[in-house]
């Protein structure tokens, strides 16, 4: 494997799957005391342009963030549209789904990664940056999300 | 008390089949020094004093794992092999295979932590003392849809 591909090893988000984003949502804010942040819901496809297996998807997802010290908890309720979002929480149910790195130059570290076997999954676009999934399942047990913003 | 001391998560726990192999992996694609794999003694021996332990769904036991820790950045990953024997790493591998078993929080004042996160319906499925602190499990997936960590750092009583 290509050393140190990302050149950075702070992990700045955690992702978990949940079916009810509300209900979690409200479990978090009460057992940590804190606000409940409320969610949001992604783009859809004209704007995020998803693309999951390389196929463009209407899939969206609604989010919630959750400040947790050093890194955010990302609670991530998807649509039943197509997406690396419903395909592991049906496989998989509730839990951990990836990890993010923010990162520069999304075209040549995807492809540097997929040169080493770590296949796209999924990409798209929110305002102010795009993100893209990083099929690491066999390498480190767990799906890396790169962050790239623009600013 | 009404809620957890912090809400600083300071280590992911990931279940591995080989931490060789998953350690190697993580200090390529991040540029980390190689870590101490932390191996258990293959004949077990409880404490004598009974200071040190494992507790897991009621009894003690040996629950023992290989393991090792990944500093990136502020956050600890913990790799984890478990070996073929009662704990909650080896439930979660049973079940799950390998990925994401718990995130941990570090907090001050363990055994009231437990009475808080049980009153909150989560209860301790597997907790360990050693030289100097102390960990537990929660099972917490239907209230945060992942595994609740806690741990504490210093020898008991201080």
């Amino acid at each position: 494997m290509d050393k140190n591909i990302l050149g950075n090893n702070v992990i700045t988000q955690i992702g978990i799957l949940v079916n009810d984003i509300e209900k979690t949502s409200q479990a978090y804010a009460d057992f940590f005391g804190v606000e409940n942040p409320g969610w949001s819901l992604t783009d859809t496809v004209e704007h995020a342009q998803t693309e999951y297996r390389n196929q463009s998807s209407e899939a969206r997802a609604k989010l919630a963030f959750f400040n947790m010290g050093s890194l955010q908890l990302e609670l991530i309720e998807p649509d039943q549209n197509p997406s690396t979002w419903r395909e592991y929480l049906d496989e998989h149910g509730e839990g951990p789904h990836h990890i993010a790195f923010v990162i520069k130059g999304m075209k040549e570290k995807v492809a540097l990664m997929e040169r080493n076997q770590m296949p796209l999954i999924q990409k798209g676009e929110y305002t102010g940056g795009r993100y893209a999934y990083m099929d690491t399942f066999k390498n480190l047990k767990i799906m890396l999300e790169l962050l790239e913003n623009d600013n | 008390m009404n809620r957890i001391d912090n809400n600083n998560l300071v280590k992911i726990g990931i279940v591995v089949e080989n931490i060789e192999i998953a350690a190697n992996s993580y200090c390529d694609l991040f540029g980390l020094e190689f870590p101490e794999i932390q191996l258990p003694s293959s004949e077990f021996k409880p404490d004598p004093t009974g200071e040190t332990y494992t507790w897991y769904r009621g009894e003690f036991v040996p629950s023992r794992t290989k393991f090792a820790n990944l500093q990136m950045g502020p956050i600890t990953i913990e790799l984890l092999e478990p070996f073929d024997e009662a704990s909650a790493w080896n439930e979660f591998k049973e079940k799950h295979g390998t990925g994401v078993h718990f995130i941990t929080f570090t907090v001050n004042g363990f055994e009231r932590h437990i009475n808080f996160v049980e009153e909150k319906g989560m209860p301790l499925i597997h907790k360990g003392e050693y030289e100097s602190g102390r960990y537990g499990y929660f099972d917490s997936i239907a209230n945060l849809g992942v595994m609740l960590g806690l741990q504490e750092i210093g020898k008991k009583g201080k």
